[in-house]
């Protein structure tokens, strides 16, 4: 029997909901989908920049972002409204489908870590905050390379500390670029088509695909078995 | 067929003139440095930069229900050109926007259909100059400025929407990363115009609305100017050089480049 793939999860959107980022938004930007847009931004300069080979930490792009949206829309941001984004990512909870699924994938005999492009501060406290921190064997930050995701880099991370092949690790996401950069290393992939997101059909394809976490391991379990 | 770019940008905002932008920039940017010579080559983004993107807006009015919906789709498309060369999984940039245009009616359950697809590619080859640029590009070349294009999209010399807006024959190039199988803000990129000019890249000047574009040429050792017109500002971050010149049209970045050409 072939052992059991480690599992990696994203952890912004895919375990953590984004929509509790929106008052902080709605509050300074009096805009509805300035949260999306905001977030979406950050994606895609975080790709650009790790692109142009330039290192910048997550949270600081973060605020770049947000400063660039408010100064599109003279809107003045503030050292407070800076801090309350950290603190409001920092604290983001777990959907609802998170706890249950990811305790069954452990109780099957999965071995759980995660890799974000959030420092590892941040990370520790997004995961303590939402109880769900002691479910994960280890964390891993694409900040200890200092390349975001999808770059080969930070995956390759994650495959050197524990000193696997690619193809016995399995990545968990809900965002298409990240199941792109996963399965074009070598990994397994599922996607979980969270609202606002689905599959491209350009480029490497995820295995697994679902509509949320239990649907997603289920399909793991099907696929792999489970230890008992 | 299609064009690159951008996505700091999405016109949402209606409402805040240019003048009261880059008043605000101009607190941020205090450490911004001047060009102190004239650039050698300018090179030019073009989709959204030169041309007007918003002429796509009834085709997503049409399908999605909104004509804003365009900016998502650029935003992505680039997101995606970005992921394909962070992967080293090209794919032409015209699929990539076609697969985008796509996932988005899947995401928004809205069904595309190859007329669909198609004519976003037709669309996409015929969008009209932003109406400060003719004027702006041919003062420059007049001034004796060499003009090249450096976009993701495939270049099409002779047929391509430069040639439908009547501005291709300013351009002494146009050049495309597909070249190089690698998107922009990817250092190749502005080393292949460097190499197809036989310039070095601190002569280059890249011009755009996109400041991941210019991140790029300015981690790269290129000058940028960025054409900050309505919903563009740059993006600030510590250890990123930002653009040398920033305004609010290409009106003022021309000017303020043959200034240089006279001094």
């Amino acid at each position: 029997m072939n052992p059991l793939p480690l599992i990696v999860f994203d952890v912004n959107e895919t375990l953590l909901d984004l929509q509790s980022m929106e008052p902080l938004f709605e509050r300074i930007f009096a805009e509805k989908g300035a949260m999306r847009l905001w977030f979406a931004n950050l994606i895609m300069y975080s790709a650009a920049l790790t692109v142009a080979g330039c290192y910048v930490p997550f949270t600081d792009i973060g605020s770049a972002v947000m400063k660039m949206l408010a100064d599109t829309r003279g809107i003045r941001i503030g050292d407070a409204d800076k801090k309350e984004l950290t603190d409001r990512f920092s604290t983001m909870p777990p959907h609802p489908d998170v706890p249950g699924a990811l305790r069954r994938l452990r109780d099957a005999g999965y071995r759980l870590f995660t890799l974000t492009d959030n420092l590892l501060e941040v990370q520790t406290r997004q995961l303590e905050h939402g109880g769900i921190a002691d479910l994960f064997e280890r964390r891993f930050s694409a900040d200890e390379v200092r390349h975001h995701k999808p770059s080969r880099q930070a995956y390759a991370h994650v495959e050197r500390e524990l000193g696997v092949e690619p193809s016995q690790v399995c990545l968990i996401a809900c965002h298409t670029w990240d199941t792109l950069g996963a399965v074009a290393a070598g990994w397994e992939a599922a996607l979980i088509k969270r609202a606002g997101n689905d599959v491209l059909g350009v480029g490497p394809q995820p295995q697994i695909v679902g509509d949320d976490l239990e649907e997603v391991a289920d399909q793991i379990i099907a696929r792999h078995g489970a230890r008992s | 067929m299609y064009r690159p770019h951008q996505i700091g940008r999405r016109p949402v905002l209606a409402g805040i003139g240019a003048a009261a932008m880059a008043a605000s920039f101009k607190l941020s940017l205090v450490r911004a440095q001047a060009l102190d010579r004239a650039p050698g080559v300018l090179v030019f983004d073009v989709a959204e930069s030169l041309l007007d993107l918003r002429a796509l807006r009834p085709l997503f009015e049409r399908a999605f229900g909104s004509g804003a919906m365009v900016d998502e789709w650029f935003g992505e498309t680039i997101l995606y050109s970005e992921s394909a060369t962070l992967t080293d999984t090209f794919a032409p940039f015209g699929q990539l926007g076609a697969g985008v245009l796509r996932m988005l009616g899947r995401i928004h359950h809205v069904s595309i259909s190859e007329a669909d697809v198609a004519e976003l590619g037709k669309g996409l080859a015929s969008l009209p100059a932003h109406p400060d640029v003719p004027d702006s590009l041919r003062k420059l070349k007049e001034a004796g400025y060499r003009l090249v294009t450096l976009t993701d999209s495939p270049a099409n010399p002779g047929r391509g929407a430069l040639q439908t807006a009547g501005l291709a024959d300013l351009f002494e190039q146009q050049l495309s990363a597909e070249a190089v199988r690698r998107y922009k803000p990817a250092r190749e990129t502005y080393e292949m115009v460097a190499r197809a000019t036989g310039t070095r890249l601190p002569e280059l000047c890249m011009i755009a609305a996109h400041p991941w574009d210019l991140i790029g040429a300015r981690t790269a050792g290129c000058s940028a100017a960025l054409i900050a017109r309505d919903g563009v500002a740059p993006l600030i971050v510590p250890g990123i050089e930002p653009p040398q010149i920033i305004a609010p049209s290409l009106t003022d970045i021309a000017a303020q480049l043959i200034q240089l050409k006279h001094a």
